[in-house]
């Protein structure tokens, strides 16, 4: 491939990913816009009015601390079992294997009302640890898939090598296991907590409703947009904005590709 | 006019400071096996890859055959290569590999390339296995493979990086008497890179023994054995003494006695007689002794068995030497040790 | 015996969240959908009668029309782009990032922000406007909520082509390049290095991510939600209108469905797994 195509493509590739996002953009900045204005006039109205609705900081919240909760305990209920899963090859490997991408691939629309019978029968309907319960449902075998395959690249000639010393169990969890697959981990926990932060219809199925995560907050705003998008421009803005600083911020891991587990492994969750 | 000839060629990688060819120049004769031996990191790849056109050199030109190659890509040039991964398509069949280039570009006839893949299934004595899948193979199976792929091409100059460190032991033995009886079958001018001496010594023709992208000597194997041109190169090749000693023209005087070498290329002043192990001779054969001051007197210091040969620490006029004698001559500690040295396997060093 | 009983041990939240979260739910829909108006086991008259009706089927073929454009798409498109990444260039490092920007932006934003740009009010048709090319609004073509379904495709292969790409890029920047230094030296042509080494390596990688593209379109709700239009539906819409609808009976067309949904993507796991296997095989 030529230089000159090469240039070409990519610089289609990053107009057909950025382009999309000026009129997010321009629109969070305006007030009122015109159909025959090429740009808007600036104004912050719908910026202030966002940030001081109490509804949308409730919304930022609650999504905050769900994907903490959520992304917890997927890794500690799926680490082990990524574990064993990756580094050894037993009987029933390919059947967890399979069960494991159900939730990945069965549309969510076809499971989320089945689900919701089920937890009302159990008392996880309409409250905070069955949205909890309802998201572990889907991202746990998410988070055990991924580090599975971060475990794949894992050699457990280190832990036979500690345990000769005479290292306890946990001193080997600790000092030898979680070092080696250290940036893997994060890598997971940051895909399953992009997932999480745009999860809708599990949580809409389950929660109170008076319980709002920004995913709940912002989809009635864009199916019923008239005109005013300004005000839902924003809210996408807020929704969006998290990811895009944890994109940044963790930038270094997901641009080499030896520590990325796969997400052709994984299925699409995103 | 060598066939392969390289002049001056210099390469640094960016972001290096030291490069990693350095001002090397090259001649290998049509039909020849050169070997390119050294440590890792002494540029023999890099070399290896400049010849073949995947890297480019800095400064330099090489030439095969007369012609000036530089600025032609790999796959035009007249050569082909055998990497230490054998790197057989994997969705074909032994067959498919090796037709793989003449099939792709489509530069011969459907007959005349199964007739040729025949010959070349015989030549690297796999034949009949034609249809097995290239994933059913053992390494040794694959590198033949590999070569016999790279052999129908017609390569003027057949390049070879490394290509059997990744077999066991037992194999690349074999593996060297293919590439030797190849070499004799077809006349294929051939320039092999390893790090391993043993291999080295039995397949090439000649040797260029390479350091810091720099060659150090380039000579037929028995000279590494007898007239090593510096210290670096005898540390390489199993020298293990070194007297010091005073260079007069063609005579050399040390605690040993004094010694005439001609043609010894070292500057006049000190030097380092340097003394192979295996020169010692056994007191009751002095036919083919140094000098005539014998049979040296030692006191053993120390004896170390090695199987079929013992290594002797021998304290002699002041001198410490290391001699490998048979096991059945070998003395007891205590012994005073009569010895002498074979002078063939002496020689000056700077 | 104690390694095996950690090891069941470690399964056992998983194995507990999927009974509740998945295996009894589907076995109660399977239930509900095999019984009639008064609850009683019809058996798969409900499926004989929901499958073969006209708007199923109008929806089925919507869907897989929609599902399969967009990746066949998002396909074409990842693989040229990755090309060009595969060499190192200055920013390389920023690009790569933002290739992977629109897999991290959820869905219903995905749709929000296409919408913003290429509806008859949007920013695309601002832009005609103002330089001429279309007069006003209702000039500017039906991009979004079209009843061929180009928004939803748009969104579908905007989305998720770097899945797709970013799993090409990983191949051609590790072990395809030995195999092509390899083809080079034994003579082969750029072209044909591209057309016998490269291209039978990034197939089942391509494949395999091809197929999770295919299933997420096809099952997804919020984007259909959003850009569908009303002449022709989404499954995933279809569903859930049969699922809201207050008479009782549609409401077990909705398990039917379901189910259908269900059975359908079990199908493509196993294509899916079927695939993954045999890379695994491979290396």
């Amino acid at each position: 491939m030529s230089r000159r195509t090469r240039t070409i493509i990519i610089a289609l590739m990053l107009a057909a990913v950025l382009v999309p996002l000026i009129p997010l953009v321009l629109w969070s900045f305006t007030d009122i816009w015109p159909f025959d204005q090429p740009l808007p006039s600036f104004s912050l109205r719908s910026w202030e009015a966002t940030l001081r609705n109490s509804q949308v900081i409730e919304a930022l919240i609650n999504s905050l601390v769900l994907c903490v909760v959520v992304v917890s305990l997927s890794l500690a209920m799926s680490f082990f079992a990524a574990k064993n899963l990756g580094t050894r090859r037993f009987k029933g490997r390919r059947l967890i294997q399979f069960l494991l991408l159900v939730p990945s691939f069965i549309p969510q629309i076809a499971l989320v009302f089945g689900m919701q019978r089920v937890f009302s029968q159990i008392g996880l309907y309409n409250n905070y640890a069955g949205v909890v319960v309802a998201l572990l449902v889907f991202y746990v075998p998410y988070m055990t898939l991924l580090l599975s395959a971060v475990f794949e690249g894992y050699d457990m000639d280190y832990e036979r090598q500690a345990k000769s010393l005479g290292v306890s169990s946990w001193n080997i969890l600790w000092h030898v296991t979680l070092p080696a697959v250290r940036s893997g981990v994060i890598v997971s926990c940051i895909f399953n907590f992009i997932g999480v932060w745009a999860a809708y219809l599990v949580v809409s199925a389950v929660a109170h409703p008076t319980f709002r995560t920004m995913s709940l907050l912002a989809f009635p705003m864009i199916s019923s947009a008239s005109n005013g998008y300004a005000a839902t421009a924003c809210v996408i803005f807020l929704y969006i904005l998290p990811i895009l600083l944890i994109l940044i911020f963790f930038s270094k891991l997901l641009v080499t590709d030896t520590d990325r587990p796969d997400t052709n492994q994984t299925g699409g969750m995103l | 006019m060598s066939f392969l000839a390289l002049e001056h060629v210099s390469k640094t990688y960016q972001g290096m400071a030291d490069p990693v060819v350095d001002d090397l120049s090259l001649d290998v004769e049509k039909g020849e096996i050169v070997v390119l031996l050294g440590s890792s990191g002494c540029g023999k790849t890099t070399l290896l890859k400049t010849i073949a056109g995947l890297e480019t050199q800095d400064a330099g030109t090489v030439s095969i055959d007369g012609e000036c190659v530089d600025g032609i890509n790999a796959e035009k040039r007249p050569i082909a290569m055998v990497f230490q991964k054998a790197l057989l398509f994997r969705n074909m069949t032994v067959e498919q590999n090796i037709n793989f280039a003449p099939r792709v570009n489509r530069t011969m006839e459907k007959a005349e390339m199964a007739a040729k893949v025949e010959e070349m299934l015989e030549l690297i004595e796999m034949k009949g296995m034609g249809k097995k899948k290239a994933t059913e193979l053992s390494g040794g199976q694959e590198q033949r493979v590999s070569l016999a792929r790279a052999l129908m091409t017609n390569p003027k100059i057949l390049l070879l990086d490394e290509p059997f460190s990744a077999l066991d032991a037992q194999l690349r033995v074999t593996m060297r008497q293919h590439i030797k009886r190849i070499n004799q079958a077809l006349g294929t001018t051939m320039v092999f890179v390893t790090h391993d001496q043993q291999e080295a010594v039995e397949v090439a023709d000649r040797i260029a023994l390479m350091h810091g992208g720099r060659i150090l000597q380039y000579a037929k194997p028995i000279d590494f054995y007898e007239r090593p041109n510096s210290r670096a190169v005898a540390d390489f090749f199993g020298w293990r003494n070194f007297v010091p000693a005073q260079k007069n023209g063609a005579c050399i005087e040390c605690a040993l006695g004094t010694f005439d070498f001609e043609g010894c290329e070292a500057a006049d002043g000190s030097v380092d007689l340097a003394i192979r192990p295996e020169a010692v001779i056994c007191a009751n054969d002095m036919s083919n002794a140094a000098s005539t001051d014998l049979p040296y007197e030692g006191t053993l210091l120390d004896v170390m068995p090695q199987g079929p040969f013992t290594l002797c620490r021998v304290s002699c006029k002041g001198v410490e030497l290391e001699l490998l004698v048979k096991a059945t001559e070998a003395p007891t500690l205590g012994d005073t040790f009569c010895f002498g040295l074979n002078k063939r396997m002496m020689w000056p060093v700077a | 015996m104690k390694e095996k009983l950690a090891l069941i041990a470690s399964f056992l939240p998983i194995i507990a969240l999927m009974a509740i979260g998945y295996v009894v739910p589907i076995f109660s829909n399977i239930v509900k959908s095999m019984q009639g108006a008064e609850g009683q086991f019809v058996g798969i008259d409900n499926y004989i009668q929901v499958l073969t009706s006209y708007y199923f089927l109008d929806s089925l073929a919507f869907t897989l029309k929609v599902a399969l454009v967009s990746t066949a798409l998002a396909m074409t498109i990842a693989v040229v782009v990755a090309l060009a990444l595969r060499e190192t260039f200055m920013g390389k490092k920023l690009v790569v990032l933002l290739f992977q920007l629109n897999m991290t932006i959820p869905r219903m934003a995905a749709a929000m922000i296409l919408m913003l740009l290429l509806s008859q009010t949007g920013w695309l048709s601002q832009l005609s406007h103002f330089f001429g090319l279309t007069e006003g609004a209702s000039d500017f073509p039906w991009l979004v909520r079209d009843s061929a379904g180009w928004g939803l495709i748009a969104a579908f292969t905007w989305k998720f082509f770097p899945y797709i790409g970013m799993s090409v890029l990983g191949i051609l920047q590790g072990a395809s390049r030995e195999y092509e230094d390899q083809a080079a030296v034994l003579g082969v042509g750029k072209f044909r290095r591209f057309w016998h080494v490269t291209l039978p390596m990034i197939i089942p990688a391509t494949s395999i991510a091809s197929i999770i593209v295919f299933a997420s379109a096809f099952g997804d709700y919020e984007i259909p939600a959003i850009l569908g239009s009303s002449d022709h539906r989404m499954l995933s819409i279809y569903t859930y209108m049969k699922y809201a609808d207050p008479i009782m009976r549609d409401h077990t067309e909705a398990y039917v469905l379901m189910i259908f949904m269900s059975l359908t993507l079990m199908a493509v796991i196993l294509a899916y797994r079927k695939l993954t296997i045999a890379e695994e095989k491979r290396s």
